[in-house]
């Protein structure tokens, strides 16, 4: 046997020679790893970072037995990718409200999240995609690691007093038995399979509501579905001429310091139009909006900043979708999204202290306001 | 009974001689004896308010039942059943991006408490009859001391309603309830 032979493992053996798909050597000197992704589509770059995510987490002892997801899970998990990208780098808790509602999950591993999103967003070969799944395979561990036991046997608790059908699949399967102390897995239990099937249910409910699509969209609403960003690309003159400006983001990502607002009259008009929509229960003459439109019409002219920067944002973008054919709570939500605020910031602490009761508690917190 | 109102903007189910899928066990009671202004006469046994309120940059949610059950207390005893944290709660009125919970924070049983003496001071309440606050739910996000003050406050007012009123009548009352 020759030692020269790429492929046969002899003394020249190089692992950073150049490969096919399959990792057979090849001799055209380009390698493998610099393949492109067979399926760029959204959902086969789901499949793909999912696909090495798993396979890390396997070789790390992570997971034991997983299975490769459905195009219907794959989908969802691409649109997941999607929202995440949209979050990436901003304001922490919009992604954390959304995305990791009921896991509790530390900023860690958030992060590693986002960064697997971030790159699986723009990869374009196996290897940038493989890259991509490094910090998805070390969150798993982490959920895995400190987070399951604790969340299963939150799961398990509720199982007492919910009804079966408002349970996720993990505990309707669960074998009946006792969780051990150590794990918090019952015997018998495909523990890997199930942690796996919670996370996508817990990651998926989200974005299954933020999926349902109306059926009268314009062709702007639309664009919201396929491509947040150029949803905004599309409204930023609109905004532009209102006195608002989303700068371009790197790598399709927003910076909180990069978002701009100064009040105009036609931006009043139009908050004042959509806060007295059929759709809303007297949204205008609520006390507490009243109370922020107040501030904004005093600033007249000026930057804003802070929470009447997140106010007069999230109710223009907000008034936009609902005109693209949203319904309202989708439109709110994606404005939250879109803005990268979070819903607890859009009241200014001075009206907080107004209006001590009339707002979750979550509110006054995220503020300081005592 | 249980009705769905079909209402654009404030959306709301109510049930009526019925209760709602929000029975928790309480980890507190809180109780309240309060002499009434004004006797007011009740029809309903049992009565409860789940109610949606799309605000534009917030929305509020909340669902609160009470029974009412015959005592020979000089007033109106108001018992508030407490859990800070309960299962979760599915519904379609529960906003999206919000988390329902079964159950009733301790910082809204002012809310409740505060909905009842609004109540006597408008219209009076019931006497000679406790008042069971024992379904409750609440959004992680939306519920507040107010909504829960304007929900204690209705379901009063719903336990008052005549037998056989119309939905529509019912309609009317949740819509036009200050919440």
């Amino acid at each position: 046997m020759s030692g020269t032979t790429p492929g046969t493992g002899g003394s020249h053996y190089n692992p950073d020679e150049p490969r096919d798909w399959h990792g057979r050597w090849t001799t055209g000197g380009s390698s493998w790893r610099d393949t492109p992704l067979r399926d760029p589509g959204a959902a086969g770059r789901a499949r793909t970072l999912l696909g090495h995510a798993r396979v890390g987490a396997w070789q790390k002892g992570v997971l034991s037995d997983v299975a490769w997801p459905t195009p219907a899970e794959a989908a969802r998990f691409s649109r997941l990718l999607t929202a995440w990208n949209a979050a990436s780098g901003l304001d922490d808790a919009p992604f954390a409200e959304w995305f990791t509602r009921g896991l509790d999950i530390g900023p860690a591993t958030r992060r590693r999240l986002r960064q697997a999103a971030a790159g699986a967003a723009q990869a374009r070969t196996i290897a940038q995609m493989i890259e991509a799944s490094i910090p998805l395979t070390a969150a798993i561990k982490d959920i895995g690691g400190d987070r399951w036991p604790e969340m299963l046997k939150r799961l398990e608790d509720q199982a007492e007093t919910v009804k079966p059908e408002q349970l996720p699949a993990r505990v309707r399967t669960t074998s009946g038995k006792a969780p051990t102390e150590q794990t918090g897995l019952a015997a018998g239990d495909p523990p890997a399979h199930d942690a796996y099937q919670s996370l996508r249910d817990y990651f998926s409910e989200g974005l299954d509501s933020l999926s349902r699509i109306p059926d009268d969209l314009t062709e702007l609403g639309r664009l919201l579905i396929n491509d947040p960003m150029a949803f905004l690309a599309a409204i930023a003159p609109s905004l532009a001429g209102l006195g608002v400006s989303l700068p371009p983001k790197v790598g399709n990502v927003y910076f909180q310091e990069q978002k701009a607002a100064r009040v105009t009259q036609d931006g009043l008009d139009i908050i004042e139009r959509h806060l007295a929509r059929p759709e809303l229960d007297d949204g205008l003459g609520d006390p507490l909006n009243q109370a922020m439109i107040a501030r904004l019409k005093q600033q007249f002219g000026k930057k804003l900043t802070g929470a009447d920067l997140n106010f007069y944002l999230h109710e223009i973008l907000e008034s936009m979708m609902m005109d693209a054919g949203w319904d309202y709570a989708e439109a709110h939500e994606w404005a939250l999204i879109l803005a990268g605020v979070s819903r607890f910031s859009l009241f200014h602490p001075d009206v907080l202290r107004q209006f001590p009761t009339s707002l979750n508690p979550r509110y006054y917190t995220y503020w300081e306001v005592k | 009974m249980m009705y769905s109102l079909p209402t654009r903007s404030r959306r709301a189910n109510v049930w009526l001689d019925e209760a709602p899928p929000a029975s928790f066990t309480a980890s507190s009671i809180v109780k309240r004896v309060v002499k009434p202004k004004k006797a007011i006469l009740t029809s309903h046994r049992i009565a409860a308010i789940e109610m949606m309120l799309p605000r534009g940059p917030y929305i509020g949610y909340a669902l609160l039942g009470g029974e009412l059950v015959e005592s020979d207390i000089d007033g109106l005893e108001v018992v508030v059943s407490v859990n800070s944290r309960g299962a979760r709660f599915k519904s379609s009125l529960v906003p999206m991006g919000d988390e329902g919970m079964i159950g009733l924070e301790d910082e809204y049983v002012k809310g409740v408490l505060a909905g009842i003496e609004q109540m006597n001071e408008s219209s009076g309440l019931p006497s000679g009859a406790s008042l069971r606050f024992r379904w409750a739910a609440h959004g992680e996000a939306g519920s507040s001391i107010k909504v829960f003050a304007g929900l204690s406050g209705l379901v009063v007012h719903l336990l008052t309603l005549r037998k056989g009123v119309s939905e529509k009548e019912i309609t009317d009352i949740v819509l036009g309830w200050s919440v």
